[in-house]
């Protein structure tokens, strides 16, 4: 399944009052790449995580497919991430005590029967397709890399139609960035799932379909890719 | 703040009564009422005579329960052996006397069919002994309350006031004065 | 509501990730919930011990005194300096129509560590049922021992006279006594007793041994009583137990002193169970600032794992899923902190048990019942309960400031 993303007249606030992220429209096609750039502190995440309907205070519409964010309550807005959203975070967020598996199939415990299964089955195929084998090792031993794949399983488990990744590469070194950007843009596409990215790195900015600049809580600009 | 009001939340819910076992205590402070009282007091309400038996001080612990045990003294002032054998009261169901016993060291009243008292001799009952158990009580008792006993015996009754002293006395609270 | 969920890995992986700090949260939960289950069932074990070592004393007649001493002294053979009952008393009441059982105790003297009692035979049955091994005395120069006396079969021994620092070794010196029997253990101190005829006590002092002089070979009951020189207590026993009040009625007199161990032993019994209740008291202060320390230090654990909790909803897990974790993490600890209690208390009830029967010759057995394990019940309920609060807690926490911390 693929969705559009709609978004109008967002507005994120903080609890003080101030805006921390306004949009007055923004529009994605089902299937495209999106980077997202700027200055630290601009609103970039602040964007990324309203499209994923975890802002409390927020505004205006985020429309993925026929379905508003905005509109929904917070365990509606849970569902609809657990269904259709992948996240991957800069420092990877694994549980440490736990295998590659049982941390890509995280979801499944919070899923209902079938669809366990399901993410156990989705989960072993990212798992090998990425290269992290199978043992019951706990994942404390894993390298940066290993660690972020991991993670890009985990977010591909449930066979999502989004994909929101909060600085990816930032922890990673050159080489092993550049190698987990050709997989996660390449399992994206491969789906034509809506892959959007908050990172620095150019070398992943490169590979996105558009790339929107953010500064000081506006999308001021697209720029291009290359 | 969170903290503070968890740890008060939790010490009001302590406050409640924890404790299993139910209280035994030393005997309490008698002469609260003062002497003078105890001389302007009916002295006929303290004891009942009847058949040469002279029965005194019969008294129970203040209670709520469904039983309590009464104590009395008895003295066979009569030349001819007697024998108590029960009770009857109109603030209870039914009475039985009853005689202390332990059961693998717990607490234990039996029934007894009636004991002897020697003309001349005294039958004290008292609490971890003998007494009239007081079944189906119909109403709850506090400190300083009384009522009506009728005591039975082989040879017939004696009536008299029974007083309610406070839930952990170990004797009534005239025991050892001269009547 | 909970349809669905599997918290278990994730509860498995929290609980090890912390587990140092789980340890000392499930180790104080232990000591307090032990000390509570201890302190109950020690004392029920000490009041069970004592009551049934007393068991076969219905009503104890002796002169007129102090009934405790005479309790401790003639039950529990703790010596005692105590005038003696004469043959005439004696008489009235082994002659008493509704006694159906009357047997001296004369404590005095003693062997080593052990008591040296003069009885009747009927006593040795009465209190140990039939001989463990060997044969009942028949002879002033013969004695039956307690199951734990250090004298074997055929043993002979020369009786100190008193007990104790006080004994005097040699004050009997010529009179050998021989062992002839040996009593099975009844969890009293009278294991430790040698049981003697009475007749061998008056000898051995140099007295008249209770029978006229044509019957001066006789051992046991009827005794002359022109020449009984005395009893400290004599046992006294009526088949029913009203007829045991009016023998109390009866011999108590100017004279005599009539009561019965159990009703001594009860009020004494009310002493512990007043130090319990204090004891009580404090336990469960123990108890309940344990559970709020604990619980506190589940607040700011809840802290420590707020960002993996915000992961879990950022993937989408529901509230209540997290609400669950937290509350399975804390219900975890603390009943692993309930039975770890329980297995502790257990432990000490045995070896101060076994303390307490070694130092008095009481046997304590005490074991874990029902009021126990209501108490646990009770603790680990309310606890639970106690422990919605920090789920809750983790439940209304802002996702993204976690997830960024």
């Amino acid at each position: 399944m693929t969705l559009s993303l709609h978004v109008e007249d967002l507005s994120v606030k903080a609890p003080g009052g101030r805006v921390l992220l306004s949009c007055e429209r923004f529009a994605a096609a089902p299937g495209e790449t999106i980077g997202l750039r700027g200055p630290s502190g601009a609103g970039k995440s602040t964007f990324l995580y309203a499209l994923a309907g975890l802002q409390p205070a927020m505004t205006g519409k985020v429309v993925w497919g026929e379905t508003d964010l905005a509109l929904l309550k917070d365990g509606d807005r849970a569902r609809f991430r657990r269904e259709n959203v992948g996240m991957i975070f800069q420092d990877f967020l694994l549980f440490e005590e736990l295998s590659a598996l049982g941390n890509a199939t995280l979801a499944g415990a919070f899923s209902a029967p079938g669809k366990r299964r399901m993410i156990r089955r989705g989960a072993e195929v990212a798992l090998a397709r990425l290269g992290i084998p199978a043992a019951p090792r706990t994942v404390d031993s894993f390298s940066g890399g290993e660690r972020q794949r991991t993670a890009i399983a985990r977010a591909l488990a449930h066979d999502p139609a989004i994909v929101l990744a909060d600085e990816p590469t930032a922890s990673l070194d050159r080489a092993t960035a550049d190698k987990l950007i050709g997989d996660l843009v390449g399992l994206a596409r491969t789906h034509s799932r809506t892959l959007i990215a908050v990172s620095h790195d150019l070398n992943l900015l490169k590979c996105m379909d558009r790339v929107i600049e953010i500064s000081d809580g506006r999308l001021v600009m697209e720029t291009s890719p290359a | 703040m969170r903290i503070f009001v968890l740890l008060l939340s939790l010490l009001i819910l302590a406050a409640q009564p924890a404790l299993a076992s139910e209280s035994h205590g030393a005997s309490e402070e008698h002469h609260e009422d003062g002497h003078e009282e105890h001389h302007d007091d009916d002295h006929a309400d303290h004891e009942g005579r009847a058949h040469g038996i002279t029965a005194l001080h019969a008294w129970i612990r203040a209670t709520s329960a469904k039983e309590a045990l009464l104590f009395v003294e008895i003295e066979n002032g009569s030349d001819m052996e007697v024998r108590i054998v029960g009770g009857e009261t109109d603030i209870a169901d039914s009475v039985d006397l009853v005689g202390f016993q332990m059961k693998d060291g717990e607490a234990d009243y039996a029934v007894l069919p009636g004991v002897p008292v020697k003309p001349g001799k005294d039958l004290v009952l008292a609490p971890n002994g003998l007494a009239l158990r007081l079944n189906g009580l119909k109403q709850s008792f506090h400190k300083g309350d009384d009522f009506e006993i009728e005591i039975e015996f082989d040879v017939g009754h004696i009536e008299m006031h029974a007083q309610v002293e406070a839930a952990n006395a170990t004797q009534h609270s005239h025991a050892g004065h001269q009547h | 509501m909970l349809r669905g969920f599997r918290p278990q890995a994730l509860v498995g992986a929290l609980l090890w990730r912390y587990r140092w700090t789980n340890l000392t949260f499930v180790l104080l939960i232990a000591v307090s919930v032990g000390i509570g289950v201890g302190l109950i069932a020690q004392e029920r074990g000490l009041r069970q011990g004592t009551a049934r070592a007393a068991d076969k004393f219905d009503l104890i007649v002796a002169a007129p005194g102090s009934e405790i001493t005479m309790m401790f002294a003639a039950v529990y053979l703790q010596p005692s300096d105590v005038p003696l009952l004469s043959g005439a008393a004696f008489d009235e009441i082994a002659n008493h129509e509704q006694v159906d059982l009357a047997a001296p105790i004369a404590f005095g003297d003693s062997y080593r560590d052990s008591p040296v009692v003069g009885t009747t035979a009927e006593f040795v049955t009465h209190l140990a049922g039939g001989l463990a091994e060997g044969r009942m005395f028949e002879l002033t120069s013969e004695a039956v021992a307690g199951s734990s006396v250090d004298l074997a079969l055929g043993a002979s021994f020369e009786p100190a006279h008193g007990v104790g620092d006080a004994a005097e070794e040699g004050a009997h010196a010529g009179q050998e006594l021989t062992v002839v029997g040996r009593m099975p253990a009844t969890g009293s101190p009278w294991d430790r007793a040698i049981l003697v005829p009475l007749e061998s006590v008056w000898e051995v002092h140099g007295l008249v041994n209770g029978h006229a002089p044509e019957r001066r070979q006789q051992i046991g009951p009827p005794f002359d009583p022109d020449y009984f020189p005395g009893t400290p207590a004599v046992l006294v026993r009526a088949e029913a137990l009203w007829a045991n009040y009016a023998l109390r009625s009866e011999f108590t007199r100017d004279d005599m002193m009539a009561f019965f161990p159990g009703a001594v032993l009860a009020q004494l019994h009310a002493l512990m169970g007043d130090v319990r209740q204090v004891m009580s008291v404090m336990a469960v202060l123990t108890q309940v600032l344990v559970t709020a320390g604990v619980l506190t230090g589940l607040i700011v654990l809840a802290r420590l794992f707020a960002r993996r909790l915000a992961l879990l909803r950022a993937l989408g897990a529901p509230g209540r899923f997290v609400f669950a974790v937290v509350w399975a993490y804390a219900a975890t600890l603390i009943a692993l902190g309930s039975l770890a209690g329980l297995a502790i208390g257990w432990i000490a009830v045995r070896i101060i048990s076994k303390v307490v029967t070694a130092r008095t010759d009481i046997l304590v057995t005490a074991t874990l019942d029902w009021p126990e394990f209501h108490l646990i019940a009770g603790f680990f309920s309310f606890t639970v309960l106690l422990a919605l609060l920090p789920a809750f807690m983790a439940m209304s926490r802002h996702i993204i400031t976690d997830l960024r911390a």
